[in-house]
């Protein structure tokens, strides 16, 4: 294995970019100019259509030369040099004016993973966009099409591509509409059929209608900034299945109320994959895309600042799941390590979630749990859900605790050994600071967490632990959008633990103890032991 | 993406119209469990101001109900109904549209309560739309 590279930074390889297309297409219309690159695609890198007419219509507006059951495969892709085979990455954009052709916006990711040895394609869904809704399942159809193509090429013998693409490594990311697409893609591509909707017949995705069959290896899922529920299958909510990591900027001006964060909370990797969030203050929801303009009201990242979020991201993520590089999964676990090696700025706040699919579950809050809890401050059990304008927008429970004197505390006790921790390495928890009084702007909220085995107690300054930051409050869109409570996840090593004489076999009981800020407001959820 | 005070609903007006492929499927498939006939019937939004295209974009409702999918045309928004009943059941509800997902504002406009008769000759939905 080569030695590493930090994500953001171009690797060892040399690549190239083709652009792909069916034959044919001719956007004669003056409008659709910057369409014009997909019609002298490499006469290597020729594609088919699909017919993608039960999930989805293209817009009357602009006149498209194809038709949804004519819909073209275009893209463009970079190929890293070398024998292969390479792991696969493919991007999406979202919704955006369709005359501006969104699909470069992402080339400046693309490179940076083709350096790293990975082919990588930014595809064209631009026929899809403009003033529509509800057509978030052809995105996602087009996203599992375009991975069919390359595994199409890669079993083509004399093609560039043959035998050099690992279908058992395939990464998706989408942003926005785009990114709700691939949350769905990843459920789609372990079906043989679709129901789109309530009115429409099954779909078969086993090549029989020309669509599928997938079952594609998909080792990661990208969000950014994405759209959640726009499209709801007949089955329910979408929860992904793979390796899922959502990020999303706190100034975002178009979805402002950071949908995300529901995908996030409904997705139920399998075991041992992950779901890791990461919200990062003052980042905007277009800059992800190169070509898309400042679309928030407020004061924003820098363009090249908010890109560089975008590369250690998605080069993390492709680095962890497709390169099997173990040391940058480390930065979904803690989001720190990005400051400690410089890669981010450590005056920009960052938040992150992390979950294993193989954590242990010791109190999620829900309806059944077995933990209890027990405070003399005022502790509430709520939905996580007070509407999209306000502070909390999420798909859990968990709970509300507030106190207005020193020295309260709160006591969740559970029975120890149940669930039991052999296996996992930590114990864990998500929390978080709100906007509301008497939380003070711009502070950070200090506290003392115990961990407790019945004997002997593990007792740790939360902010030495893990720092809880304040809320953004650079309203992003409106006077009366609150700003966003994101809960962090706070990962305590078991070595902690043992060094203060704590047997985690035998914990059963975590304590706050509100003895170092007179009053406060947090938001708690998620127990859990995990690795 | 600010509203844009422009943006209204004017109109909303119903045709009968040929069923395309697609149509023709789902109505086949509709027909199992429900009573629809063989037309279907587009339902064109006519509004001034559209919004630009945005990753939250607009949404209608009809009362509390969410048309969850539609497209754009260059009068406004559609989308088609398989059954005549759905008219029964939205009939005389208000069109409310937002721009944000928060703000659904009344546009002064009522959704039909019958879908139109049947005619010899079903319109063109194509036409309708200015597609051709």
């Amino acid at each position: 294995m080569p030695p590493f590279v930090p994500p953001h930074q171009p690797g060892h390889f040399a690549f190239r970019r083709f652009v792909y297309a069916p034959r044919g297409l001719r956007y004669g219309n003056q409008e659709l100019s910057q369409f014009l690159m997909f019609q002298e695609p490499d006469s290597r890198f020729e594609t088919r259509t699909i017919d993608i007419s039960a999930f989805g219509i293209f817009p009357v507006q602009p006149r498209w030369p194809f038709t949804p059951n004519t819909t073209p495969l275009n893209g463009i892709v970079f190929i890293p040099d070398g024998p292969g085979p390479f792991p696969l990455a493919v991007f999406a954009h979202g919704n955006h004016n369709p005359l501006e052709n969104s699909t470069p916006g992402y080339e400046y990711l693309c490179e940076l993973l083709a350096s790293h040895g990975i082919i990588a394609a930014t595809i064209d869904v631009n026929f899809l966009n403009g003033r529509n809704r509800g057509e978030n399942d052809a995105r996602a159809i087009i996203h599992l099409e375009h991975v069919r193509q390359f595994r199409s090429w890669n079993e083509r013998p004399g093609h560039l591509l043959h035998g050099k693409v690992d279908l058992s490594r395939v990464m998706l990311a989408g942003h926005s509409r785009g990114g709700e697409a691939v949350g769905h893609a990843s459920v789609f591509n372990t079906l043989d059929v679709l129901q789109p909707d309530t009115f429409a017949p099954a779909i078969p995705l086993n090549g029989s209608r020309g669509l599928g069959p997938y079952h594609f290896g998909i080792r990661g899922v990208l969000a950014i900034a994405p759209t959640d529920g726009q499209y709801v299958p007949v089955s329910g909510p979408t929860a992904v299945c793979d390796s899922y990591v959502v990020i999303h900027g706190s100034r975002d001006g178009d979805v402002f109320d950071f949908q995300g964060y529901k995908t996030f909370d409904r997705g139920r990797p399998r075991s041992p994959e992950f779901k890791a969030l990461m919200w990062a203050h003052q980042a905007n929801h277009a800059f992800f895309n190169r070509g898309w303009g400042q679309e928030s009201p407020v004061p924003t990242l820098e363009r090249d600042k908010q890109e560089r979020l975008g590369e250690i991201y998605v080069g993390a993520l492709a680095q962890a799941v497709l390169l099997g590089r173990e040391e940058v999964r480390a930065l979904f676990e803690d989001h720190r390590l990005a400051y400690r090696e410089g890669w981010v700025d450590k005056a920009l706040p960052l938040v992150s979630q992390f979950r294993r699919g193989d954590g242990a579950p010791i109190s999620g809050f829900e309806a059944g749990d077995a933990a209890q809890f027990q405070t003399d401050a005022h502790a509430e059990l709520i939905t996580f859900d007070l509407g999209r304008n306000s502070h909390l927008f999420q798909e859990t429970r968990g709970l509300r605790v507030s106190w207005v004197e020193a020295n309260r505390e709160l006591r969740v006790v559970w029975n120890a050994g149940m669930p039991s921790p052999t296996g996992h390495t930590h114990f864990c928890f998500r929390i978080g600071l709100s906007h509301e009084a008497p939380n003070a702007p711009d502070v950070p909220l200090d506290f003392t967490v115990e961990i407790a085995d019945g004997r002997t107690a593990y007792r740790v300054a939360i902010r030495e632990q893990m720092e809880l930051i304040p809320p953004d409050t650079g309203r992003p869109y409106a006077p009366d959008v609150e700003p966003k409570t994101v809960m962090q996840t706070v990962r305590i090593p078991f070595a902690r633990l043992v060094q203060a004489g704590v047997d985690p076999a035998r914990v059963g009981s975590m304590r706050l103890f509100f003895d170092r800020r007179p009053k406060g407001i947090i938001y708690m959820d998620d127990l859990h032991f995990s690795r | 993406m600010p509203p844009t005070p422009e943006f209204r609903v004017l109109a909303v007006d119903v045709h009968r119209v040929e069923p395309d492929p697609t149509d023709r499927s789902n109505l086949e498939f509709l027909s199992q469990t429900e009573a629809v006939e063989n037309d279907v019937f587009l339902v064109r939004v006519h509004t001034s101001g559209l919004p630009p295209a945005s990753p939250v974009g607009i949404e209608f409702r009809l009362g509390d109900y969410t048309v969850r999918k539609f497209s754009e045309w260059e009068g406004g928004v559609y989308f088609k109904v398989y059954n005549p009943r759905f008219f029964t059941k939205h009939g005389g509800k208000p069109v409310k549209v937002s721009v944000d997902g928060i703000r659904f504002e009344e546009t002064g406009v009522v959704f039909p309560s019958s879908p139109p008769g049947k005619a010899p000759q079903p319109h063109d939905a194509a036409r309708l739309l200015n597609l051709r």
